[in-house]
């Protein structure tokens, strides 16, 4: 086994103050991630996007958010009222709950004096915990479809909840390749065994290829945003909100896409691992790189009908993965991956 | 040794003091969606019966909004449940695989095997086709 991080106790002042600085972070990086895909889908199909608003339009985040503050928000009649207005809640709790996993640093940092874990909480369970916090996230997406009191919305979520729930056993099944080298469920052992070892995109190839269509499919991105395709059902689940309730799925999407590109980045390009820079810089740099492939990939794809992508995910993800786990369980126990 | 949360003994069993953290950014969430909800009553407030409506592209709703829908989403629920519980075996399993040897391996094969004819069974009765 390999030698494990060594962790300090923390003070619960210094757990609050660490989360709500990673908190603000993310939450920065998602605003500057929305004008980022806005930009860079304008330079795909050759126009400038948002430049009015501060130089470069590096204030339209803020922007947009004034302009949500002062829309009006309404409960349309049909709808159930609590969940309706419970159900933005539940996603933008569920993201920023797994923002707690990610590690950002390898072991531990000081900075005042005062030695700090550079990892929100290093759990032994930590990738079923990121699936099972993503799993309650699902559940808002459907209840937020079913309280609307409106057909696209209902559509919407029951196209959802058979979407995700179809990549993620192609997802899981992607990871197991990772957990049976790395012989732990644990995000930090993880990057720990891959730093002794080359990053896991070497030996599981087709495991991230596996891992990043489902990850797209899971974060309902084009081009598998049935969710929510515009041209047949509105706008799917959230067809109904308006105003900052919108905004909160908006949040809780685009911290889901970061979260999966983060997990993406621990479990198969070596999280925090990389030579000079410091550790939170790698994680950057490999999640702008992963991002950039979402933005990309919606440039790029058109949208799949929806039987080609129930196919595709039972036919061609599902066993493709299969094999993976199977050539990987006989390679990692027959020895010759040590 | 994992990271700890120090002084919380009174607030939960010292084996869950490593999922505190988790506890306290789930908070952080509620705390968030809590203050966009708050800020979301500066807005304006017009009700009328007609904005109130669901939306359908303009027109009024015809038939009424929860209606049935197709089996295949169904069937979909049905064969998550079957893939997912490989998943949750499939895990722990994993862990310890390098440990097991070829016990483990022959263990695993069998199992993984038993979930593929299920999934070519399911396959070739059509229920993964959508209609």
């Amino acid at each position: 086994m390999l030698e494990s991080t060594v962790f300090v106790d923390e003070p619960v002042w210094l757990v609050i103050i660490k989360s709500a600085f990673v908190i603000f972070i993310v939450v920065t990086a998602f605003a500057y991630l929305l004008l980022a895909e806005r930009k860079l889908i304008g330079r795909f199909q050759v126009r400038y996007g948002p430049n009015r608003a501060g130089p470069f339009g590096l204030l339209q985040p803020l922007a947009d958010v004034v302009k949500l503050v002062f829309k009006e928000d309404f409960v349309p009649a049909g709808a159930n009222r609590v969940l309706f207005v419970m159900a933005p809640v539940f996603t933008v709790v569920a993201a920023i709950g797994a923002i707690a996993l990610i590690p950002y640093g390898d072991g531990t940092a000081e900075l005042f004096g005062q030695e700090f874990n550079l990892v929100g909480a290093d759990i032994n369970v930590g990738i079923l915990f990121l699936f099972a916090l993503s799993g309650i996230g699902f559940y808002s997406l459907i209840l937020a479809g079913w309280a609307s009191g409106n057909k696209y919305s209902l559509l919407g979520s029951a196209r959802t909840a058979a979407q995700l729930v179809s990549y993620e056993v192609a997802m899981g099944l992607s990871i197991i390749g990772v957990v049976m080298m790395a012989q732990t469920l644990s995000l930090v052992e993880v990057v720990n065994a891959q730093q002794d070892a080359l990053w896991y995109i070497v030996f599981q190839p087709l495991g991230f290829l596996i891992f990043l269509v489902a990850g797209v499919a899971e974060t309902n991105r084009a081009p598998f945003d049935l969710p929510e395709a515009e041209s047949e059902l509105v706008a799917g689940y959230h067809t109904e909100y308006a105003g900052l309730k919108f905004a909160m799925f908006f949040l809780a999407e685009y911290v889901n896409i970061i979260i999966i590109s983060a997990f993406g980045a621990t479990l198969f390009l070596g999280g925090f691992d990389g030579p000079f820079l410091p550790g939170f810089l790698w994680l950057a740099v490999k999640v702008s790189v992963l991002l950039f492939l979402f933005i990309w990939l919606r440039a790029t794809l058109p949208r799949l009908r929806y039987d080609q992508l129930m196919a595709f995910g039972w036919k061609v993800l599902l066993p493709l993965a299969t094999l993976n786990l199977i050539i990987t369980a006989i390679v990692v126990a027959l020895g010759f991956a040590n | 040794m994992p990271a700890a949360v120090a002084g919380v003994g009174w607030l939960c069993p010292m084996e869950l003091n490593d999922y505190l953290p988790i506890l306290v950014f789930l908070v952080a969430g509620g705390v968030i969606a809590g203050a966009l909800l708050t800020l979301g009553l500066l807005g304006p407030r017009r009700p009328s019966a007609v904005k109130e409506t669901p939306y359908e592209s303009g027109i009024l709703g015809a038939t009424p909004v929860r209606q049935r829908f197709s089996i295949d989403f169904y069937m979909t629920a049905m064969l998550f449940i079957v893939f997912d519980i490989e998943l949750a075996f499939l895990y722990p399993i994993a862990v310890t695989l390098r440990d097991d040897g070829m016990l483990g391996l022959i263990v695993l094969l069998v199992f993984v095997f038993t979930v593929v004819e299920a999934l070519v069974y399911v396959w070739k009765k059509g229920a993964l086709e959508w209609r």
